[in-house]
């Protein structure tokens, strides 16, 4: 009996034990898609949900009466990963504050503002304060006197006004320290009230250049709209927002804090009506003894659990090609490192480079939207190179291209703007007058000029070439577009350059499909053609101009000293005139390399040119100034990525500001003008739209070319539309979108299909890993649109059905095995007509008999999981049963 | 026997059993935790700033580390200057810069920071000559010039390219009588650098006489090396922000004549050709990441652990090596990395910076070439691991040669790249014949205009083990050269890093196995001895 008891006890233990070892992890629980948005009400009525997290308003503060009809709605707040979300205010007070700039030049300005930081933890704690990531430095006012808002509002003594960001800020002794507790439980104080060391802890965990904090004015309506970046741990583990296994786990939360024209109580750093800075109140919003943080709105996030990245130090398989797949590339990058374990690595580059590299062999895969032929390579390549290659083409995603903004004015945030082709051309020729050399030459020069200096020797030419029209949003040709779209920014367009692009190309080919821009482009003024009467008359800056042209000319200017305000001379240009007092002109114009006259009307263009070189400024604020052209008032962005970030920071890179500094050679240097002011800013930007909408940027409606008031955006279903338009290139199974002029008036004409062009020359494991990577990419999840990892991001758009089979057929065949040299006979036979054959018989034959692309499984832990304890438990049953084996097996007494 | 006898008998079996169930419970929670303590490692974001020159693949690294490692850096193109400066602020968690603090011989104050850095060479490359000309309507792409000839360009000397010193380099192309437009750097940069400690150690002649002209002082009797190129006003120059505002500038349609220096990777991806340079063995030569690899195989690093300068360059010897492939302007550019915990520095940023180091010191290198750069050689990579070792905080995945995926690296020890490297061929020779292939970004050939012989049937050739050129093959005019690159096997192993207490377990695990195993074997043999004698058995009883 007890034997028996012993030996179920045994086994029931060792069951239990086993059992027990059942691991835990499994697939992260997929949040159901769908609207996530949410609004909250300062003065309460919120779901409970919501409400829970507000703190108690009282009606007898002096804030209630500025904040009664606030509401902060947020686009999304569930399954964030790191994103952009879209913050609605309005019902903020809309009071202005007038400031009077050192120039004399007055200012209003709205004056109230708000500020967004990611926080974690518990809402309802009494110093939930201290989980929050501020720090932000924004909107430097240039015009008034040299303030950054978020100087104003940062935590500690504001001794650090008027000083560059530097963190010696934080260091300054102030009243109060406010820590800034990590999801680990650990406090970074500012060093606010220690002034002997040199080190702010904080800035242990995040800085001004890190933090997502945003700090944005309101405007004159009480409204304002931004975009708020979202970190999840990976990008910021100090917060912790999505790892499940940190303090605050999936949850963490928005919170708004906004500044009106009220405190109630007034201390030193908490209070307002500073008459000379562009704000009401001063003080930080997470300082305690100021009464900020009492009006927050607490907006609760859900991030999706994040998981596990693949484990460095093992080998990427490399690929080059086309920016425009980079954010798909990411994506599929992510989820094939931690499915398959296979890591990757992407070098984007021009879009020519790339295949050139695919053919002298650097590189054995490359992303291209053109086919590896003569016509689209740098050089001549003679067809018994290229057949060598056996170069095999798979498509992998359809992108596109457009123009994103930021236009907002005095609160309200436009996100519909329509372009015609030839609203586009004025903005890529500098036509506008403030966005052309000539037309900011007028200006009478320099801060330091004498009121002489306004004189006929200082005076442009009456017959040089001069725009009607100041800049887009006040050209007659927009508003007649966008009546309701009411902006005082400049719209300035940030190119990206000097690499020339296909999709670059693809621009052109747009814009010259479109009469009236055709028109324009060769020199024709824009109010000449039917339905244009209205038009102000606009002609091409003549830089711009086919050379040879009869208006490509401007003056030409030599340097003179003429009088300043302080009584000395500068050296300024002047026209030039010649001994009869006649002006002296200089020829310009575009040329191609030949010197022949290029007309951007019918080119084949594919840069974006900076062709204006009036030189500024015309009288130099110190002597030996050197002056600058258009191409530092907006730089070129190097990438599309980069075009994209300078709209989101309404920063077009401008450096125009000249510091004079004896130190320096050259007697001083230009610095960045800065930001624009966010309740006025208006940027253009050209970029992908995959990019635009990682920053949650709205991209403009383009006019369909030749179909007035047809208008056309970057949507997936246009950019289907296009794909379905495709046509066969000179590469068989090779597709391109056809040029504008043949798309339908849904076709957004700026799509482009991406494709894998690989190398016949890999090796067989390389091979094989470009096929895990096209069959991911055409999977299901490769193709479908979210946020999760291995999805397509938005802003591309799936690939239609039959276009996912036949790169589903090439990567079939690039898991046939090609090392040896009969497979590869076996190929080149197939392929000696045409390398780049997809759908010839031979391929298909073989796509039957070839292996089946993995899917993908649920992503796991890489250390954790079954096997360890599925190990350790059998180690502990066997441990036990030799144990306890000998005392069950011991010799028993046998009774006669 | 009774229960109680019995369970006094066996007592120790007991214990041990208890004992060794204990001790493997904590194992497995030991095993269990292995995969929390590598949660538990938290990379921190990071933040850098520098050099223009090297973004190109510092970007591409960066992206491709988010993605895969979710490592979070951000770095910011201001120049190397802004980089120094920033790094010794403490506004930047590390600095890329393609010289020194404190270079000898500055024209400019630049002091050593209070803050504790090391230096690591990050990726090497060519400052190239990219320029704008064009002769009979066609786009010139195969441009030599000496380094005599640039040093008279940039300071002033020579002012049009028809000048008798660019037709000497130049004898097939009938040069056109325009002005040259040099086309300089505005902001503060490491390239400038460069380019004057090259022009004050190898034409010193023209570069004092340019301080001279700038009205700069000299500094230790020549001029001096600066990261701000000076310009004199009214001469033509043109200066522009960043690198990729030099490219820019040249590749506009209207700047037939522009020359500047850039990184190779600018003119590369503008689709624009760079000037071949004189080499000392007389040959033209253009800064492919093979040449570049064979000139910098001359690269003096200072290798004494305690100097400030530990792991710089001295490139005196790389200027004039005497290999026909070398370029002369190839150099590596730096990262200034952290070595104490101040400045806000964290053993969590550690993490992340020693990780993304040791990444682009191994993996990172193999889009260097891609991009226009030229990958690191194994001494280099070797001396950068035990940098790496200095930052506080850091434990990355690879530490040594075993395992690091560069493409430099053979058996033997020497660099692959520099071995393979192909021999320019006669017509780079300085003389007569001048080669018609294209260069950089512009790789169509040059048709010959002036009166020169032109070699547009000759290509590069293969190296032999002896270092003597095979025979040239005519493979067609503006052939593209091909070059095999050789990719690694993707391998991804992941590592489990175990505490103490799991090896402990696990060991005492291992030894209960075998004890148990082992035990009732032995203990059995007395028993039966007891069992098979009867009246012993009463006895023991």
């Amino acid at each position: 009996m007890r034997s028996r008891i012993a030996r179920a006890a045994t086994s029931a233990l060792a069951c239990c034990l086993l059992a027990g070892m059942g691991f835990a992890g499994g697939a992260p629980t997929a949040k159901a898609a769908g609207s996530s948005s949410v609004t909250v009400s300062w003065t309460g009525g919120n779901a409970a949900s919501v409400q829970k997290y507000q703190p108690t308003r009282d009606s007898s503060s002096s804030h209630y009466a500025d904040f009664k009809y606030l509401k902060v709605s947020v686009d999304q707040t569930s399954d964030l990963v790191d994103q952009t979300i879209t913050v609605n205010v309005t019902g903020m007070p809309g009071n202005t504050k007038t400031i009077t700039s050192t120039g004399g030049s007055v200012f209003e300005f709205g004056s109230d503002f708000v500020q967004a930081m990611q926080c974690w933890g518990d809402p309802t704690a009494a110093d939930f304060y201290k989980n929050c990531q501020w720090g932000a430095f924004e909107y430097e006012s240039s015009n008034a006197p040299s303030v950054l808002i978020g100087e104003e509002a940062g935590v500690g003594n504001a001794n650090g006004r008027g000083t560059t960001y530097t963190k010696s800020y934080f260091t300054k002794s102030g009243e109060l320290d406010v820590p800034f507790r990590a999801v680990s439980g650990k406090q970074y104080s500012t060093g606010a009230t220690d002034s002997t060391s040199r080190d702010a802890p904080i800035l242990d965990v995040f800085s001004a250049a890190n933090t997502n904090e945003r700090t944005v004015p309101v405007g004159t309506n009480g409204a304002t709209s931004f975009e708020f970046e979202t970190q999840t741990a990976a990008a910021q583990p100090y917060l912790g927002c999505g790892n499940p296994k940190s303090a605050t786990g999936t949850s963490c939360y928005l919170v708004l804090v906004p500044r009106g024209e009220h405190n109630s109580t007034s201390r030193q750093y908490c209070t307002t009506n500073l008459s000379d800075y562009p704000v009401a109140q001063q003080g930080s919003p997470v300082n305690p003894n100021c009464d900020y943080w009492g009006n927050r709105i607490v907006v609760p996030l859900s991030f999706r659990a994040t998981t596990d990245s693949c484990s460095a130090g093992g080998n990427e398989v490399g690929l080059v090609g086309t920016e425009l797949i980079q954010g798909a590339f990411e994506s599929w990058q992510k989820a094939l490192c931690r499915s398959k374990k296979e890591a990757f690595s992407f070098t984007s580059s021009a879009d020519r480079v790339a295949r050139d590299q695919l053919v002298s062999g650097q590189s054995n895969a490359a992303f291209t939207m053109r086919p590896v032929t003569a016509d689209y390579l740098s050089s001549t390549v003679d067809d018994q190179t290229l057949a060598d290659r056996k170069i095999t083409y798979a498509p992998v995603a359809v992108a596109s291209v457009g123009i994103a903004f930021v236009g907002n004015y005095s609160g309200n945030s436009f996100t519909d703007v329509k372009l015609t082709p030839r609203l586009i051309a004025k903005l890529l020729t500098n036509s506008y007058e403030w966005e052309s050399g000539l037309g900011k030459a007028k200006g009478v020069g320099g801060a330091g000029a004498a009121s002489s200096v306004a004189t006929s020797e200082y005076a442009l030419p009456s017959t040089a070439w001069q725009s009607p029209v100041r800049t887009l949003r006040t050209d007659p040709e927009f508003i007649a577009l966008n009546p309701d779209v009411h902006l005082i920014g400049s719209g300035s367009l940030v190119l990206v350059g000097p690499n020339p692009s296909d999709s670059i190309a693809q621009l052109w080919r747009y814009l010259q499909a479109d009469d009236k821009a055709r028109a324009f482009l060769a020199g024709d003024a824009d109010n000449l053609l039917a339905g244009d009467g209205s038009n102000a008359g606009m002609t091409i800056n003549p830089y711009y101009l086919p050379k040879g042209h009869k208006n490509a000319k401007v003056p030409v200017f030599v340097e003179k000293k003429l009088a300043t305000a302080a009584g000395g001379t500068m050296p300024t240009l002047v026209p030039d005139r010649d001994s009869s007092g006649d002006y002296v002109w200089e020829k310009v114009g575009l040329t191609t390399s030949s010197g022949a006259a290029l007309c951007l009307c019918d080119a084949g263009v594919d840069t974006l040119n900076q062709a204006d070189q009036t030189l500024l400024p015309r009288m130099l604020d110190t002597a030996g100034q050197p002056r600058y052209d258009l191409s530092q008032v907006v730089p070129y962005a190097s990438s599309y990525a980069a075009a994209a970030t300078r709209v989101f920071r309404v920063d077009s890179g401008s450096k125009t500001t000249w510091e004079a500094n004896a130190s320096l050679p050259n007697g001083g240097s230009y610095r960045s003008d800065g930001q624009q002011r966010w309740t006025s800013a208006f940027l253009n930007g050209f970029t992908t739209t995959a990019d635009a909408a990682r920053l949650a940027l709205p991209m403009a409606q383009l006019q369909v070319p030749n179909q007035t008031r047809v208008f056309v955006s970057p949507t997936q279903s246009a950019m289907a539309a296009a794909v379905t338009a495709r046509s066969e290139s000179t590469v068989s199974g090779f597709v391109q979108v056809p040029n504008a002029g043949s798309l339908s008036a849904t076709a957004y004409p700026l799509t482009g299909i991406v494709y894998l062009a690989v190398s016949g020359k890999a090796r067989d494991a390389t091979r094989r890993s470009y096929a895990d990577l096209v069959d991911f990419a055409v999977s299901d999840t490769g193709q479908s649109i979210g946020s999760a990892i291995g999805q397509l991001p938005e802003g591309y758009s799936p690939l239609p059905a039959p276009m996912r089979t036949q790169a589903k057929k090439m990567a079939a065949q690039l898991r046939i095995a090609t090392d040896t040299s009969a497979a590869t006979t076996q190929s080149s036979t197939a392929a000696a007509a045409n390398p780049a054959t997809v759908n010839s018989a031979a391929a298909a034959s073989v796509a039957a008999g070839a292996q089946a692309a993995d899917t993908p499984v649920a992503t796991q832990d890489a250390i954790s999981g079954p096997p360890s304890f599925v190990v350790g438990g059998a180690l502990l049953t066997s441990v036990a049963g030799l144990a306890v084996g000998p005392y069950l097996m011991r010799r028993r007494r046998i009774y006669p | 026997m009774t229960m109680t006898a019995r369970i006094v008998r066996a007592w120790p079996r007991l214990l041990a059993t208890v004992i060794s169930m204990a001790v493997l419970a904590v194992g497995i929670s030991g095993l269990a935790n292995v995969s929390q303590a590598v949660a538990d490692t938290v990379h921190s974001p990071i933040v850098g700033s520098g050099s223009t020159w090297s973004a190109n693949a510092l970007q591409t690294w960066i992206r491709n580390v988010w993605a895969n490692y979710q490592w979070k850096i951000t770095y910011s193109e201001s120049g190397s200057t802004i980089g120094r400066t920033d790094f010794a602020n403490g506004t930047a968690d590390f600095g890329v810069s393609e010289i020194p603090y404190a270079i000898a011989n500055s024209n400019e104050q630049d002091s050593r920071p209070n803050r504790k850095y090391a230096y690591m060479p990050i990726v090497a490359g060519g400052t190239a000559f990219m320029y704008n000309l064009v002769i009979g309507g066609k786009k010139v792409s195969n441009l030599r010039l000496s380094g005599e000839t640039v040093a008279k360009i940039f300071t002033g000397v020579i002012s049009r390219w028809d000048d008798p010193a660019i037709k000497a380099d130049n004898p097939s192309l009938a040069l056109p009588s325009i002005p040259i437009v040099p086309v300089v750097r505005s902001d503060g940069s490491g390239a400038t650098a460069q380019v004057s400690i090259w022009l004050r150690q190898m034409y010193p002649k023209y570069w004092d006489a340019y301080c001279g002209k700038v009205g700069r002082a000299p500094v230790n009797g020549h001029c001096g090396v600066t990261s701000n190129y000076p310009t004199v006003a009214g001469s033509g120059f043109v200066s522009r922000s960043g690198s990729n505002g030099v490219a820019g500038y040249v590749a506009q349609s209207h700047s037939v004549g522009a020359i500047t220096f850039v990184e190779y990777s600018y003119a590369l991806n503008a689709g624009f050709p760079v000037a071949k340079l004189l080499n000392a063995a007389g040959y033209y030569t253009e800064p492919t990441a093979q040449n570049v690899a064979v000139a910098l195989l001359k690269a003096k690093i200072n290798e004494n652990e305690n100097s400030a300068d530990y792991l710089t360059q001295n490139l005196a010897s790389v200027y004039t090596d005497s290999d026909k492939r070398s370029y002369p302007l190839s150099s590596y550019s730096y990262i200034i990395l952290p070595t104490a915990l101040e400045d806000g520095f964290t053993n969590d940023k550690g993490v992340t910076l020693a990780d993304f180091g040791a990444y682009f010191l191994c993996e990172g290198q193999q889009s260097a070439e891609v991009l226009g750069y030229s990958p690191l050689p194994i001494n280099l990579v070797k001396a950068g691991q035990k940098q790496i070792q200095k930052i506080p905080g850091g434990n990355p995945a690879i530490k040594g040669i075993a395992g690091c995926n560069n493409p430099t690296f053979s058996s033997d020890g020497s660099n692959k790249l520099a071995k393979t490297a192909p021999y320019p061929p006669e017509c780079d020779k300085q003389g007569a014949t001048q080669c018609a292939t294209g260069t950089g970004g512009a790789k169509e050939s040059t048709a010959q205009s002036g009166s020169g012989t032109d070699a547009a049937s000759q290509s590069g050739t293969a190296v032999g083990a002896d270092g003597t050129a095979g025979a040239a093959t005519g493979a067609g005019v503006g052939g593209i050269t091909s070059g095999q690159q050789v990719s690694g096997t993707p391998q991804s192993i992941p590592q489990a890093r175990l505490t103490t207490t799991a090896y402990a377990s696990m060991a005492a695990a291992g030894a209960l196995l075998l004890g148990f195993s082992v035990a009732p074997p032995l203990l059995r043999t007395r028993g039966r001895h007891t069992w098979f004698r009867r009246d012993g058995w009463r006895k023991r009883r």
